[in-house]
């Protein structure tokens, strides 16, 4: 279990500050503010192309430019060089859930080094997702989508972080799949870890997070915390375009 | 006689083939990795090919160092040669027009020739063969020369070597990984900067350790690589750009072809291979082994 189960839980984990983050030319995020207390799951809700992944990319130094603050407990990253920052105790899981199609399976549940003891073992992963035992040497192009997933989310329960980013995990999967995913949040929000989750669907979102935030042309145009949004989910309907 | 060829001739060009095609193999298979990591061609492969042969003479002939260490210690000091070409120049052009590349690794070829032209000359300098691999063994349907049966052995073996870290151990995952999506692999940790700095050193290092083999073969000189690298280049893209497997079997395989070639139609022989490419090229644009995009 992670270190994260001792504090208290409204200490921020994560402190994103006056974010801005360019493609190019493009200017995509525009001054974005977010707070992630430790131990909670905060999503991130919005139309395609408000910013949302490319809020995550940014902690994750995928961004080729930005600017602002990102704190990891008190570290900034924001200059740090993409490899150094997923040791600050943060793992990915990208919206295509990045499986490798040249690694097997098991390469690509052991691809990322661990960053220190508390995370799972590749055998309590698989204990955890069972599916993918029996297919340990096919390649990660071979695998269903909803395996697929379950490989991106395992392999990163595996490096010890605490901190968890999920851009849609479950965007294009079955229902009954798409609970096996809720309920897996669930389980890992107990156990203190600490998630910011990229959602388009907000049943989903309100059944798992504590707080959301909704985000428009890369700025943050509104928060809500487990109540207030059960007020307001017409408007966030809304405002998603459904 | 076989195919109205005697059958001494016919396995003495069979083994030169077989002797080529190791360096073909040894060859392409660094160039492969290096396009498959850097997405760069890099045409200064047969001047680390002449580097290895050239620091292995000045050991050996020069300080009088044994020839294992020498095989062992002129690689080493041209993939660290390689790594600090990477480290100054070459990872800025990273993400640019691949000309970019080819184009700095070109005039590097230039200044490493040339600069060994003015100091050796343009003339040959004889390698001897090392003592203990002098002599022949006889097979009963031909003779063959113990240093060319070892040039194929430690070939091959830095092929098979080479192919094993990178299909079969953690690092070599991670190079896939890296090959495949360096952003994503960056993102879970990997330093993938320091992991193409030691590719490119891996890739020419296996260059100079087919200049050393092929020293005692050829006479050491500053144009040595160049006449090869033109031809591995189009071995390269029969066997599939960055194809691991492929750079290996296509580049054994034709040598051996070249090689037969020299015998039944000999003017024929420094085309052949190119023949195949645009045959190749024509009938699979991937090559053999390459996997078609998109």
């Amino acid at each position: 279990m992670p270190e994260a189960a001792r504090d208290p839980i409204d200490e921020p984990l994560l402190a994103i500050q006056d974010l801005h983050a360019w493609y190019g030319e493009s200017h995509v995020l525009h001054g974005i503010d977010i707070t992630v207390p430790r131990g909670s799951v905060v999503t991130l809700l919005g139309r395609n192309g408000a910013g949302k992944s490319t809020t995550l990319k940014s902690i994750m130094g995928m961004v080729p430019q930005r600017r602002g603050s990102i704190r990891i407990q008190d570290t900034e990253i924001i200059d740090l060089p993409p490899y150094e920052i997923a040791p600050q105790g943060v793992a990915f899981c990208p919206e295509d859930r990045g499986i490798y199609a040249t690694l097997d399976v098991k390469e690509n549940l052991e691809l990322p080094p661990r960053i220190n003891r508390s995370g799972l073992s590749t055998d309590q992963v698989l204990d955890l997702f069972p599916n993918l035992r029996e297919r340990l040497h096919s390649p990660g192009s071979k695998l269903s989508g909803g395996e697929q997933q379950m490989l991106a989310i395992g392999r990163i329960l595996r490096t010890g972080a605490n901190l968890l980013l999920l851009d849609e995990p479950t965007e294009g999967l079955a229902p009954s799949i798409v609970e096996q995913i809720g309920s897996t949040i669930a389980r890992l929000k107990q156990q203190g870890y600490t998630i910011l989750l990229v959602e388009q669907n907000l049943k989903f979102a309100m059944s798992v997070a504590d707080y959301h935030y909704l985000i428009d042309h890369g700025r943050v145009v509104a928060s809500y915390d487990r109540r207030t949004i059960q007020h307001h989910a017409n408007d966030v309907l809304e405002r998603l375009g459904v | 006689m076989l195919f109205g060829v005697p059958l001494q001739a016919l396995m003495g060009q069979l083994m030169l083939g077989i002797v080529n095609g190791s360096f073909y193999a040894v060859l392409s298979l660094g160039l492969a990795i290096i396009f498959g990591v850097l997405k760069i061609v890099n045409f200064a492969h047969g001047a680390f090919f002449m580097l290895g042969a050239f620091t292995a003479f000045l050991l050996a002939q020069h300080l009088g160092a044994n020839y294992w260490f020498v095989l062992f210690l002129a690689p080493v000091f041209v993939a660290l040669v390689g790594m600090l070409f990477e480290w100054l120049f070459l990872r800025r052009l990273y993400g640019l027009d691949p000309i970019y590349g080819l184009l700095l690794t070109f005039s590097l070829v230039l200044v490493l020739e040339g600069g060994f032209r003015v100091a050796f000359g343009s003339s040959g300098q004889p390698f001897s063969t090392p003592d203990m691999l002098t002599g022949t063994i006889n097979l009963g349907f031909m003779v063959l020369p113990l240093y060319r049966a070892f040039v194929i052995v430690a070939a091959l073996s830095s092929c098979l070597v080479t192919w094993y870290v990178i299909e079969r151990t953690s690092l070599g995952a991670s190079l896939r990984a890296a090959t495949e999506r360096p952003d994503l692999t960056q993102a879970f940790g990997i330093n993938v900067p320091r992991l193409v700095t030691l590719t490119y050193g891996a890739g020419v290092g296996l260059a100079a350790f087919a200049g050393v083999l092929a020293a005692p073969i050829f006479h050491v000189n500053p144009s040595m690589g160049s006449s090869l690298v033109i031809t591995i280049f189009a071995i390269v893209v029969i066997g599939g750009l960055g194809s691991i497997k492929g750079a290996i079997i296509t580049g054994l395989g034709l040598g051996v072809v070249e090689g037969l070639t020299r015998l039944f139609y000999s003017e024929f022989s420094s085309t052949i291979v190119f023949l195949i490419m645009v045959l190749v090229l024509m009938l699979r644009p991937a090559g053999l082994f390459g996997r078609e995009e998109g």
